[in-house]
């Protein structure tokens, strides 16, 4: 069970970091677009729209963030008040968090995918570019499934092994 | 049960599902989601599920935070923590104290391109904490300094928790930005003072450094100008109207990561490194956002804030009083509470009761000014002993250290900020004066 654990734990990271990092060079783009859109409007030619394709990128890039950060265990956790608890004790909280996470996490995802079937039936279409609203909801989803694939990876991880990688991210 | 039991509810449900290790996040989610599907029945819940998640996420206001946090991950792997640590060193380090005096100068024009505390503290420990050491700094100063300094990071503008409370409160990004600034300041000053006294009282502990020639300092300073500009285009550029915030972030980022090309060696290798930190924090930004989002609307429908302020308006008590025990809240919370988080559950309950007192000001001057409060409050948090987010990180990194001379030496930055914190209450001009709002 463990070398299986630990093959799909390497599958996991390789995919979710490559998504990761398309969403960063999406974002990147959207920085440099940004940049242009400002200097051509300095020199009195302003792209129509501008706002719009940030708004498409920034979406796509932020979901595709997501898995990367499921399998990091990058949310923030705050474990002062069980910091006395036994270890099993720990153990159990945090599969039950994690099987809660997954169900949540299916939940986005699937309202999601829903919500772009709605914008195709629709046939919403953005102010100025007029692009379809359901481009963005159909190139979020496909991360989108892939971050309700790590939260249930996740999940059988922490059943699976006593101490899972303590991975602390934080805002401040 | 009424709808104002269902919105105490959610409160107690977050209390509860945090204190179970549960993700800052998803506490958020769950006890949103279940608040609003209790007062208004599951279909309506779904039917917002199904545009809200990718429509937070691609908002145009929001997409400032992942540019900014490149930014900071541009300045953080391209280097520039050491150089603009020298920068300061050159000027400060010959004095006594004089490097905890330059770790504090570092951490400021660090925190002018960062904007988060903890990579703020993390970055600047891994240059000025050895050289700290090696020059015979006690363990209790060197962490202590750079704990406090790391909160240079999100007072100084740019500043994701700031950013964050302007779109949460419908304020102009650049305002608040600007009405940081005298506060920065005073807290870079207030900390200056503090490693000053400290190695007045115990000289042992802060000895002077080498002395450097005047070309020398010159040519250690020379990454000190191009941060400078960086920062009087972004937040100048915010503030002056010349661009929106977040053109003003993805200048802000392109142009550190310029400079991270060219004057740190940054290559495709720390470009990826760069890339993967946003893409982790951006993350678990949005998702606790998103939980905000659900929370706080499920709140407003429960009408709990406003039956709230009613109360407080009706205990008929002094306005200055109740913002003290609004801060004191604060305060206390940050102790144990992830700060976003903290900020985005309480906003909800504490802007209703906050413009409904009497204070002398417009209501754009209060949002400011109690922002800044905010901010402040959500620092100190960061560095109080003992559970200050900064101190753990720190002491992760600083292994020789042990725990008890961290809280030691971060004292006085404590006081320093309760000090700021009560010259701001009374003076809000401090943050008003610049930004010339009425």
């Amino acid at each position: 069970m463990n070398t299986t654990l630990v093959a799909w734990r390497g599958r996991l990271d390789r995919t979710t970091r490559i998504v990761a990092l398309f969403g960063g060079l999406v974002l990147t783009a959207a920085m440099l677009f940004t940049v242009v859109a400002v200097c051509m409007s300095a020199l009195g030619h302003p792209i129509l729209g501008d706002i719009e394709i940030v708004e498409f990128a920034a979406g796509v890039a932020v979901m595709c963030f997501m898995p990367y950060c499921q399998m990091q265990y990058g949310h923030v956790t705050i474990t002062t008040f069980t910091a006395w608890a036994p270890g099993a004790i720990k153990w159990g909280l945090d599969l039950l968090a994690s099987v809660a996470f997954a169900l949540v996490i299916g939940v986005l995802a699937w309202q999601l995918i829903i919500g772009g079937f709605d914008a195709y039936d629709r046939g919403r279409i953005s102010m100025f570019l007029r692009l379809p609203h359901w481009w963005g909801f159909a190139l979020a989803s496909l991360p989108a499934v892939l971050w309700v694939v790590s939260a249930v990876f996740i999940v059988i991880e922490r059943a699976f092994r006593a101490t899972p990688p303590e991975l602390e991210g934080a805002s401040g | 049960m009424s709808s104002y039991d269902i919105g105490v509810a959610m409160f107690a449900g977050v209390v509860v599902l945090l204190a179970l290790r549960v993700p800052v996040a998803l506490a958020m989610l769950l006890s949103g989601g279940l608040g609003y599907a209790a007062i208004t029945g599951p279909e309506p819940l779904l039917n917002t599920l199904k545009t809200l998640t990718f429509s937070r996420f691609s908002s145009y206001t929001l997409s400032i935070i992942p540019l900014f946090l490149l930014m900071g991950e541009f300045a953080t792997k391209g280097g520039l923590n050491r150089s603009l640590f020298q920068g300061a060193r050159a000027w400060l380090g010959h004095r006594r104290g004089g490097l905890a005096m330059a770790t504090i100068g570092g951490c400021a024009a660090f925190g002018a391109l960062c904007g988060s505390s903890l990579a703020t503290a993390a970055t600047m420990t891994q240059v000025a904490g050895p050289e700290m050491r090696r020059h015979g700094y006690s363990g209790a100063l060197a962490t202590g300094t750079l704990a406090g300094g790391g909160t240079l990071g999100i007072l100084i503008p740019p500043s994701v928790i700031l950013v964050i409370y302007a779109i949460y409160t419908e304020q102009s990004i650049g305002n608040l930005f600007i009405a940081a600034i005298i506060p920065g300041i005073l807290a870079v000053l207030g900390y200056m003072l503090v490693v000053w006294i400290y190695a007045r009282l115990s000289p042992g502990e802060a000895p002077a450094a080498e002395r450097f020639s005047l070309s020398r300092r010159l040519r250690d300073s020379r990454d000190l100008w191009p941060t400078a500009v960086i920062f009087v285009i972004v937040v100048g550029g915010i503030y002056g109207g010349w661009f929106s915030p977040t053109e003003a972030s993805a200048i802000g980022a392109f142009s550190v990561g310029v400079l991270a090309v060219v004057l740190g060696g940054m290559r495709w290798k720390g470009f990826c490194e760069a890339i993967l930190g946003t893409a982790q924090t951006t993350a678990f930004i949005f998702l606790i956002l998103l939980g905000a989002e659900l929370f706080s609307a499920a709140l407003a429908l429960s009408r709990m804030p406003n039956e709230l302020s009613v109360q407080v308006a009706a205990l008929d008590m002094s306005p200055l009083l109740i913002i003290a025990i609004i801060l004191a809240i604060y305060l206390a919370l940050g102790c144990v509470l992830e700060s976003l988080a903290m900020v985005l559950l309480t906003l909800p309950v504490f802007i209703p009761v906050v413009l409904s007192l009497d204070l002398g000001m417009s209501e754009a001057q209060t949002m400011i000014w109690f922002g800044i409060l905010v901010l402040i409050a959500v620092e100190v948090g960061m560095i109080s002993p003992p559970f200050g987010l900064n101190l753990f990180v720190i002491n992760k990194m600083a292994r020789d250290v042990p725990m008890i001379q961290t809280y030691k030496g971060v004292i006085g930055f404590c006081l320093s900020d309760a000090l700021r914190l009560a010259l701001l209450v009374a003076f809000p001009g401090l943050c008003l004066w610049l930004t010339g709002v009425r």
